[in-house]
């Protein structure tokens, strides 16, 4: 396994296999905190960081006890109380240790225990027997994606705000039209990775 | 009766919990190509929200306030898991078909919205009314999609053609931008209706 | 204090409950779902290799050459004729447009191609994914590997879909070095 694969990995996890824009995961968040540039920053700081570490934690169980004694049929339950304990250990511990980062992000983290990218992106670590350094670069390589779709669509909505829209196809209709002309932009980056 | 017949009707008209609330949409986008997919999707959903919301308001009163959340995950989580297991021994080329989105099930955001909201307050019989119509409701709007992608990306209905066999596909209606597109004009259609019913 | 208590013993409660219902569900359907996915792999066996009989899984793969690009072999099993060895399937990983495709590939002892499946792929829908259709694969069936499989000569090519093509082509030709070293064991 070389660095290449590893580069390999990142991009089609950012941008081929966007996924939201390519496998339609975590559209609820995208639609609900795009509707300012700085507010999508923050959901995609959040989402990345609990990402990276709600992989490698369910990494961990998976390879280290699930698959050794049988629970495979656990993974779902398993794998979502994870995800929920590891947020609610990060907001105890960011609001007393980095206030700053915790102001930052603090208001995204409970919407995070319910959004669907994260528990998609551990699944899939564990489906393409990827090895620790894979599911790392794999996961940042998918948050980046998502905070790229989410300011993407965040710095249009903030231009749309000037623009005159259809009357029926003011706010929400409008959106998914906007996401439909990003997901074809995306569907150019097919065959990138060869 | 009539109370139980408001709550099922809230789901599918009132509070349409993809087209009013935008929630659960991820499956509604992925999994709409075939007909016969989004059927199953939806009684899966149907499934598991029913059963989940059942067993939430049944121990309502048992559960302390302080950890009701992580039960409703356990809850929830159990049934999923239930829907996917039985799905990959008996409909296997379904449950290849739905993929990643069975389990995620889990996370429909309609599932823990309806818990919350409902189930965890209201008696047995009112939470069956309110989750099946919030189910079919799913279903319907689900199917809609389905249709209208299968009958212009493929040119056919249930697996079965409908357009001539020279019809070539309209490949946009397969992939994600179709399903973009085609959600935004259904909001956009139901703004008008319901605008113009108010006038 | 009691309320702690009532907290513990609720959660533990529906864990227990929980794991106990999803334990008794798993044992129902693991069974069938091993059941169903060796009966799966031994159907497309049998289209890919029509000739055999039973079908043995080789259990050490010989080294690759590292002249077969963008080629990996994942499983290769004996093709068998009352004992005797009639051919070769292989299940093989290529890189097409969209992703890896997983390919299910049968070779007779001749060296002719007897059959061959898609077993995976992420290739566009309505282009790439026509390398699915029996029209596409049966161009393959009955050549040799020795042959050049050149496009729109030997193997017509998928209209829009020229890559994906390329893809099922160079699995081809990749298997032809290989087959020769694991022949000869």
């Amino acid at each position: 396994m070389s660095a290449m694969d590893l580069f390999k990995i990142f991009i089609s996890a950012a941008l081929v296999d966007n996924i939201i824009l390519a496998r339609y995961i975590g559209l609820c968040p995208y639609i609900g905190m795009s509707s300012n540039v700085a507010n999508s920053l923050g959901m995609g700081m959040a989402v990345t960081f609990v990402m990276v570490l709600a992989s490698i934690a369910t990494w961990a169980l998976w390879n280290f006890i699930f698959v050794p004694l049988g629970l495979e049929y656990l993974q779902i339950m398993v794998f979502i109380l994870v995800i929920a304990v590891l947020v609610q250990l990060l907001e105890a511990i960011l609001k007393k240790t980095v206030p700053n980062l915790y102001q930052a992000m603090g208001i995204y983290l409970p919407l995070i225990t319910t959004n669907c990218a994260i528990l998609a992106v551990t699944f899939f670590g564990v489906d393409y027997n990827y090895n620790l350094l894979q599911v790392v670069v794999y996961s940042i390589g998918v948050a980046l994606g998502f905070t790229i779709a989410l300011l993407l669509l965040a710095g249009i909505r903030e231009k749309l705000r000037f623009s005159k829209v259809p009357q029926f196809y003011q706010g929400y209709p409008i959106v998914f039209i906007s996401t439909c002309l990003l997901a074809i932009a995306f569907m150019g980056f097919k065959g990138l990775v060869k | 009766m009539k109370e139980f017949w408001d709550c099922f009707k809230n789901g599918i008209v009132g509070e349409n919990p993809v087209l009013r609330l935008m929630i659960g949409l991820c499956s509604v986008l992925a999994v709409s190509v075939r007909l016969e997919n989004c059927l199953f999707m939806g009684a899966a959903v149907i499934f598991v929200l029913t059963g989940s919301n059942l067993v939430i308001s049944a121990i309502r009163n048992f559960v302390p306030n302080e950890v009701r959340i992580p039960i409703f995950i356990v809850v929830i989580s159990t049934f999923t898991t239930i829907v996917d297991l039985v799905m990959k021994a008996y409909l296997p080329a379904l449950s290849e078909a739905l993929g990643v989105f069975i389990p995620l099930i889990v996370v429909n955001c309609i599932i823990m919205a309806r818990a919350e909201a409902f189930a965890s307050r209201k008696p047995v019989i009112l939470t069956i009314a309110d989750s099946l119509g919030m189910g079919v409701g799913y279903t319907l709007v689900i199917a809609a999609i389905g249709v209208v992608r299968e009958l212009f990306g493929y040119g056919q209905f249930f697996y079965h053609q409908v357009f001539p066999s020279s019809y070539q596909g309209m490949m946009i209606m397969i992939l994600p931008p179709g399903a973009f597109l085609l959600i935004g004009i259904y909001i956009a259609l139901l703004n008008h209706f319901h605008r113009r019913d108010n006038l | 204090m009691k309320n702690i208590w009532r907290i513990a013993l609720s959660l533990t409660v529906v864990c227990v409950a929980a794991v106990f219902a999803l334990a008794v569900v798993n044992s129902v359907t693991q069974k069938e779902i091993e059941r169903r996915s060796e009966e799966e792999l031994e159907k497309a066996l049998q289209r890919i290799a029509p000739f055999a009989q039973e079908f043995k899984k080789l259990e050490t793969l010989p080294e690759a050459q590292d002249s077969i690009k963008d080629l990996s072999i994942l499983e290769v099993y004996e093709a068998l004729q009352e004992g005797k060895r009639e051919g070769l399937v292989f299940r093989v990983s290529t890189s097409g447009y969209g992703g890896p495709i997983i390919l299910l590939v049968g070779i007779s002892e001749e060296g002719k191609l007897t059959g061959m499946e898609v077993l995976e792929h992420q290739e566009t829908p309505g282009l790439g994914s026509n390398i699915e259709s029996a029209d596409f694969l049966n161009q393959f069936i009955g050549k040799s590997l020795i042959d050049p499989f050149e496009i729109n000569r030997d193997i017509e090519a998928i209209s829009g879909a020229t890559i994906s093509t390329r893809a099922i082509v160079r699995a081809c030709q990749g298997l032809a070095s290989y087959w020769e070293e694991v022949r000869e064991q």
